[in-house]
């Protein structure tokens, strides 16, 4: 035996050095690491929004609070609060109750068109902006589509009012949950994935009832993906504008930020509700890590694993797709409406358009700027998407190993961007960055994709956040023996065993970054550089058919993303299956 | 190569996991670090292999001070308690995963891999993912891969401990045969005391915290430092005593306690001037007989048999003492004894050179 | 270590594929400046009229003057965030905000810019003074001081879904005021004068036309009746198309373009008879501006008559607009001459003597209290004022309940020394949590 022999001639043997360098520089390159990292987010983050911030704390050039005095004496802003407070809760509860058995129906079993259905699932997440609304109009309206056809069946005698009055909060509630669920969807399937099912038929082979594996295993080991899902679809619903302004519903913290703030006389009360909000966001994210994510429990390396997916019975199949279709139904009808509207000749007043055209799609063509415009959204979307992976890798690894003394703080920072209103961090650039290297005037690819970035870093930290907090250390621990600097580690072990949230993470990021809006209307101010979404806005302003033309574009954008979605999501399905499995 | 704790202290806030560690492991032992779970033997063993920082003290590799030099340049090479196999790459990826952080050319790279491969017996399985393995097996990647990159020093946090008794004795042999052939220096962490015996050169006994006592397996066995060492390795009777009498020419101790008044001839490892003392005696030791003995240096003692367990070349017995009913445990190997039967009044024989007074370990919690 | 930024082929892509587009988004940028004269605008308006003006001015310019010019078009969104931008480039800089034009966005918008002084004074040349009108019906088509030109004309008036007003048995409405009555409760949409300075406009036509007090009744009303308030000036009349309301107060263009598309058949639109007004869009030249001559230039060529027919022609038509018809009314008197029956609309605003006048001195003063007078009284209380509404309907419409409804908070006669302190954040905003307590209490007390 050559290594016994080679071992006793070298006596008082001299182990292999590792490669040559000294490990000052690992530790000197993390700590540049860091830094850089919190220099982004200082540059990027904390001053431009504290420029814009400071005129809520200053009145006559001293520090004052009375602008937030002004604010909570007012009854309607704090009403605002609280139903906000509720839309978060109550679509965080049902975006759980939606998501939880597709995400168990797509780790647990097995049946035909799984992979379609996964991105099916996923593609309600895109829709285009400006054009939404208007499909969501044209079904619901109190003399849109669905009252007529009820109308016409004589099922309905005077119109139901879906989207007024009191029906208003619950709309908003509902359009959430359909627009949302995919976020805590991804996170959770990603969580499940990670899971050893030799935990689950270790209890289940004690005899264990389903009820109780769920509660007292699956639950426990897949809750820092729940949480990573759970806390952004609730910022999210708390702080969106987007869907709420979409049924005119005004008494919410969003509507009543952006009324403030693009008020003609614009109100620094607005500023200290955003500084508000951020407070809130800070808090109740801490407040929940501290409830939710206080125990991680961490992977042992995995022992003899077999398969856990198992086929669905033709029962199990029924329910697995009457729930599975019934939802992607519901949560693509204003997808649909805005298909229907891009094909509309002359739709007024009926269930369906009187005829249809492709003239809208024609003029599509005709112009530049729908080209221009989905080229730099998919450049400037997929460089934030990078940004957002090394930036979030590194911020979560930083946040889960405790590598600073003020993580917690990090992690919390980096959820601000979740709580920030689009338009101030986007002025708050303009502000900042006016008469310098990356004044937005002159080419303002830089701090789009930075903008981009930044507003979609919540959802790669938590994603990676969440998988590097069901590896365990030892994993790491074992590469550091082998000589391998933290880097090194990082890339060739962690990640890849993150790789199924990192690659959830990279999906949302990727596809909110192609549907900004604020970011893109207030720093693209010239053609050459508007992402799709200003394209979108711009030709929907066009008098006449502009609502058609946009409508055509955002079908445009609908379907390239969810082709992207349905790949990746199928890559990522794949993934999920191999990943660490036989 | 030679490693070396002095001093060495590991606390986390408040509470120590190791209070004060000085260890001296000579090159190419195989040295055990045994103790009850929590004594701080992980805690030792991270701290060699650079995955913790000691708060105080020093560690020294052949003289040279590597406190604080990180796990990646101290030429480890670990097993962990899981195995920490990486569950995305194949078997020959994760052996090979440390030789490419060496400067080894490609060649020279697959020749060591290949070479661990066979030397543990995996070649069939190289291909296949730590999944794809069972447990022995994977114990074997976690140390082909801990061998391949022939480290200074070989750690093994309580490597069989996920493994069934009867693997369990065979990776026994198959470390022991490992080490003989390649004479790396070894730390084995254990909390099983017959490995420990079995297989190491030295072994050092932790408690709470601290070192208790350190040595060859013999030594420990037969000069235990104190009560805990004598209880946890290997089995021991203890009593408490009382000195009434010791005169140091001919080592003789004269002990009051529940056994009677009892002589030792083995020097006492009590204190001077120290009255309270544990007496130690091992099952094995203890004769026993229908009839009292009269002879000399033997003590004497009339018990009854409470259980009785067979096990073939051996039998235990368990008596209760005539006179203070304190319990005895015996292990007699082929007795001649055929038809005893529980209840029955037998005679132990201890010799008195089988008699160990030691300190008591009282601060030491349970089995003292 | 070496092997560790080892940087995998994939990121070498994308870095070589972001230098590559780096590389194009940089050229088109700075590629061919040399000798070409450059002109930077800042506007709100709409593609449509940047791609039909735009190009006609390069060659304008190039044959005019033997120049190359080079049209930077520079947008935020909408007018508010242009103003906005533009003002935090003047708090940077108060020399210069790098912007030579800001075309477009209402009159109040420009009163308010030269008021801060962030407008220079330009003379138009005569030739060019001589179609162009001080005042149309009354309505200030130049600042008087040459701040600023309007370079076109906007009417308000009703938009309405005539399909399902006949189908409900609802009459048109003919003027503001039918928009109060309670047959049209829940089909009315209307957008916060917060937000567009059009509606800002109708709103004070009201209020002028029919007096304070009745003013705010018919306010109250038209509120009542919608079902909340849109955020852009053309989402009403997207909500009449799409079935979610069946009137609107409208902006004429966006209501022409839409009956255009649907047939009048489907939809109408009607200024309401004496109770309308004009609104001039105008164009003005920013202090400190970089290209001060070019941009001057392009004043006078937006006011000139072959690119006012833009305005007027339909598409496709010899002189008119290429891609989309854009039917606004042109300033330039000679314009209505020459394109006499060609003209989308022959209504021509400088023959009408009847048209309502805005006292724009009075009402740039005031605005900000009425926008937000609105805005606390019937916007953001509007969830209780809807409920107060329906309950006064209920109970037949009794003048007592009336009267609650429309209470305010203050005296028109207040109006004036509340605008001085209007500035004063903190003052505002005493008065607005005041009203928003006032409005409450009211709504509350009719609801019961």
């Amino acid at each position: 035996m050559s290594l016994a022999a080679e071992s006793k001639e070298k006596k008082g043997f001299v182990a292999d050095q590792v490669q040559g360098v000294p490990p000052w520089v690992g530790t000197f390159v993390g700590y540049t690491t860091i830094g850089l990292t919190l220099a982004v987010l200082f540059v990027f983050l904390v001053l431009p929004v504290g420029k814009v911030l400071t005129s809520a704390f200053i009145i006559d050039g001293s520090f004052s609070l009375e602008y937030f005095r002004l604010l909570l004496s007012n009854p309607l802003q704090v009403a605002a609060i609280w139903n906000s407070l509720a839309i978060g809760i109550l679509t965080t509860i049902i975006s759980t109750m939606v998501t939880l058995p597709i995400a168990v129906f797509q780790t647990k079993y097995d049946f035909p068109f799984k992979g379609i259905l996964a991105g099916l699932l996923l593609v309600p997440m895109v829709m285009p902006p400006f054009v939404g609304a208007i499909g969501v109009q044209r079904f619901f309206a109190e003399y849109g589509a669905i009252n007529l056809f009820l109308m016409d069946l004589g099922l309905l005698t005077t119109p139901i009012d879906w989207l007024g009055g009191h029906n208003k909060f619950w709309a908003v509630i509902i359009l959430e949950v359909l627009h949302l669920y995919p976020i805590m969807y991804l996170n959770l399937t990603a969580a499940l994935a990670n899971i050893d099912p030799s935990m689950e038929e270790m209890a289940a082979s004690l005899g264990a009832p389903r009820w109780k594996i769920f509660k007292d295993v699956i639950w426990p080991l897949s809750r820092p993906g729940y949480f990573a899902g759970a806390i952004i679809v609730f910022i999210w619903a708390l702080t969106d504008l987007g869907t709420p302004l979409l049924v005119s519903y005004e008494a919410c913290i969003p509507v009543r930020i952006f009324n403030f703030v693009t008020d003609a006389n614009e109100n620094p009360v607005g500023l200290a509700m955003v500084a508000i909000v951020i407070m809130m966001t800070i808090s109740i994210f801490l407040l929940s890590r501290s409830f939710m994510g206080r125990k991680n429990y961490q992977m042992m390396a995995r022992g003899h694993v077999t398969s856990a997916v198992k086929p669905a019975s033709a029962w199990m199949k029924t329910v697995i797709y009457s729930v599975s279709l019934g939802i992607v139904f519901l949560a693509l009808l204003p997808h649909f409406a805005v298909l229907v509207t891009s094909l509309s000749k002359n739709w007024i007043g009926t269930v369906l358009p009187e005829s249809y055209t492709l003239e809208y799609y024609g003029q599509i063509f005709q112009q530049e700027l729908p080209f221009t415009g989905i080229k730099n959204s998919f450049f400037f979307s997929t460089l934030a998407t990078f940004f957002d992976l090394i930036l979030g890798v590194l911020i979560a690894y930083v946040v889960v190993r405790k590598l600073v003394p003020f993580s917690g703080l990090l992690d919390s920072l980096v959820m601000v961007p979740l709580a920030l209103p689009g338009i101030v961090l986007a002025f708050g650039y303009v502000v900042t960055f006016s008469d310098t290297i990356l004044d937005p005037l002159t080419n303002p690819t830089i701090l789009l994709v930075v903008a981009y970035g930044i507003r979609r870093l919540p959802y790669m930290v938590r994603s990676a956040v969440a998988g590097l907090q069901q590896t365990s250390a030892s994993l790491e621990e074992a590469s550091a023996t082998f000589g391998a600097s933290q880097f090194y580690t990082l890339r060739k072990i962690t990640i890849p065993l993150v790789m199924a949230n990192l690659i959830a993470g990279c999906l949302l990021c990727f596809a909110y970054a192609m549907l900004d809006v604020s970011d893109s209307l207030i720093l693209a101010m010239k053609d050459s550089y508007y992402p799709m979404t200003k394209a979108i806005y711009a030709l929907f302003l066009e008098q006449g058919s502009g609502e058609f033309v946009a409508s055509a574009l955002g079908v445009i954008a609908m379907m390239i993303l969810s082709g992207c979605i349905l790949g990746a999501s199928l890559i990522l399905g794949k993934k999920m299956g191999e990943l660490f499995r036989s | 190569m030679e490693i070396s704790l002095e001093g060495v202290r590991k606390s986390y806030g408040d509470t120590h996991a190791i209070r004060s560690l000085d260890l001296k492991i000579h090159d190419g032992s195989l040295h055990f670090l045994l103790g009850p779970s929590g004594c701080g033997k992980t805690t030792a063993l991270r701290l060699i292999a650079g995955l913790e920082k000691a708060s105080a003290g020093k560690i020294l590799f052949d003289g040279k001070d590597v406190t604080n030099l990180p796990s990646a340049s101290r030429g480890v090479g670990m097993v962990f308690q899981n195995y920490a196999l990486w569950p995305h790459m194949t078997v020959k990826q994760n052996i090979e995963y440390g030789l490419k952080l060496r400067k080894l050319t490609k060649a020279e790279l697959h020749r060591r891999s290949d070479e661990v491969l066979s030397f543990t017996q995996l070649d069939r399985y190289k291909d296949r993912l730590p999944g794809q393995l069972s447990g022995g097996q994977q114990q074997r990647v976690a140390l082909a891969r801990a061998l391949a990159i022939r480290p200074n020093v070989l750690l093994l946090d309580e490597p069989l401990s996920n493994l069934d008794a009867k693997l369990r004795l065979e990776m026994r042999e198959n470390i022991t045969r490992i080490h003989q052939q390649t004479k790396i220096t070894t730390i084995y962490v254990t909390h099983d005391q017959k490995e420990a015996l079995s297989m190491g050169t030295d072994i050092s006994l932790m408690y709470a915290g601290e070192m208790i006592q350190s040595g060859s397996p013999r030594e420990l066995y037969r000069r235990p430092a104190n009560s805990f060492v004598a209880q946890f390795i290997g089995e021991a009777n203890l009593f408490d005593g009382e000195i009434i009498a010791s005169e140091s020419t001919d080592k003789q101790t004269t002990v009051k306690s529940p056994l009677g008044e009892i002589r030792s001839t083995v020097q006492s490892r009590a204190g001077s001037g120290e009255k309270d003392v544990s007496i130690a005696i091992r099952p094995e030791s203890i004769r026993v007989s229908y009839e009292d003995s009269e002879e000399k240096g033997i003590e004497s003692i009339p018990c009854e048999l409470k259980q009785l367990t067979y096990l073939g070349e051996q039998e235990q017995l368990i008596l209760k003492t005539k006179k203070t009913g304190v319990t005895i445990k015996t292990a007699l190997f082929n007795s001649s004894l055929e038809n005893i039967r529980v209840g029955e009044t037998l005679f132990c024989h201890i010799p008195q050179s089988s008699i160990m007074i030691l300190p008591k370990a009282s601060h030491l919690g349970p089995g003292t | 270590m070496h092997s560790s930024f080892r940087s995998p082929t994939y990121l070498a892509l994308i870095v070589l594929f972001s230098a590559l587009q780096s590389c194009i988004l940089f050229k088109k940028n700075g590629s061919d400046d040399s000798g070409v004269e450059q002109l930077v605008i800042i506007s709100p308006h709409r593609k449509s009229i940047q791609n039909e003006f735009i190009p006609k001015f390069r060659e304008h310019y190039e044959a005019t003057y033997g120049k190359k010019i080079k049209v930077e078009w520079l947008d935020q969104g909408g007018t508010s965030d242009d103003l906005r931008f533009i003002r935090s480039k003047f708090k940077r800089n108060p020399k210069t905000s790098g912007v030579d034009l800001f075309w477009g966005g209402g009159d109040t918008a420009f009163n308010d810019l030269k008021a801060d002084g962030l407008l220079s004074n330009y003379q138009l040349p005569s030739e060019l003074q001589k179609h162009l009108p001080k005042k149309a019906a009354g309505v200030a088509l130049h600042d008087k001081d040459g701040a600023w030109y309007g370079t076109a004309i906007s009417s308000f008036g009703l938009f309405f879904n005539r399909k399902l007003l006949k189908k409900l048995n609802l009459p048109e409405p003919k003027v503001w005021a039918d928009l109060a009555s309670a047959k049209y409760k829940g089909h009315v949409s209307v957008t916060d004068p917060r937000r567009s300075g059009s509606f800002a406009t109708m709103n004070y036509i009201v209020l002028q036309s029919n007096g304070w007090s009745k003013g705010w009744d018919i306010l109250h009303g038209i509120a009542g009746n919608s079902k909340g308030f849109a955020h852009s000036s053309s989402d009403p009349i997207k909500n009449v198309v799409s079935g979610a309301a069946r009137v609107a107060m409208a902006i004429d263009f966006y209501a022409t373009s839409k009956i255009a598309d649907l047939g009048e058949n489907n939809v109408g639109f009607v200024l309401p008879e004496k109770q309308t007004v004009l609104n001039p869009d105008p164009v003005a030249v920013l202090k400190g501006a970089p290209n001060r001559v070019a941009a001057e230039r392009f004043v006078n060529f937006v006011l000139s008559d072959s690119p006012q027919k833009l305005f007027v022609l339909p598409k496709g038509t010899d002189g008119g607009p290429k891609l989309a018809s854009l039917g606004r009314m042109s300033v330039n008197t000679k314009v209505y001459s020459d394109t006499a029956g060609a003209r989308i609309s022959a209504f021509n605003p400088h023959t009408l003597k009847s048209v309502q006048t805005v006292n724009t001195a009075r009402a740039s003063k005031v605005r900000k209290i009425l926008n937000d007078l609105v805005g606390v009284l019937l916007v953001d209380t509007h969830a209780d004022l809807e409920k107060a509404w329906a309950k006064t309907i209920e109970k037949g419409l009794k003048p007592s309940d009336i009267k609650v409804l429309t209470e305010m908070p203050i005296l028109e006669s207040e109006l004036e020394s509340y605008a001085e302190k209007w500035n004063d954040q903190v003052f505002r905003n005493e008065k607005i949590n005041e009203w928003t307590k006032f409005a409450k209490a009211k709504y509350s007390r009719l609801a019961k």
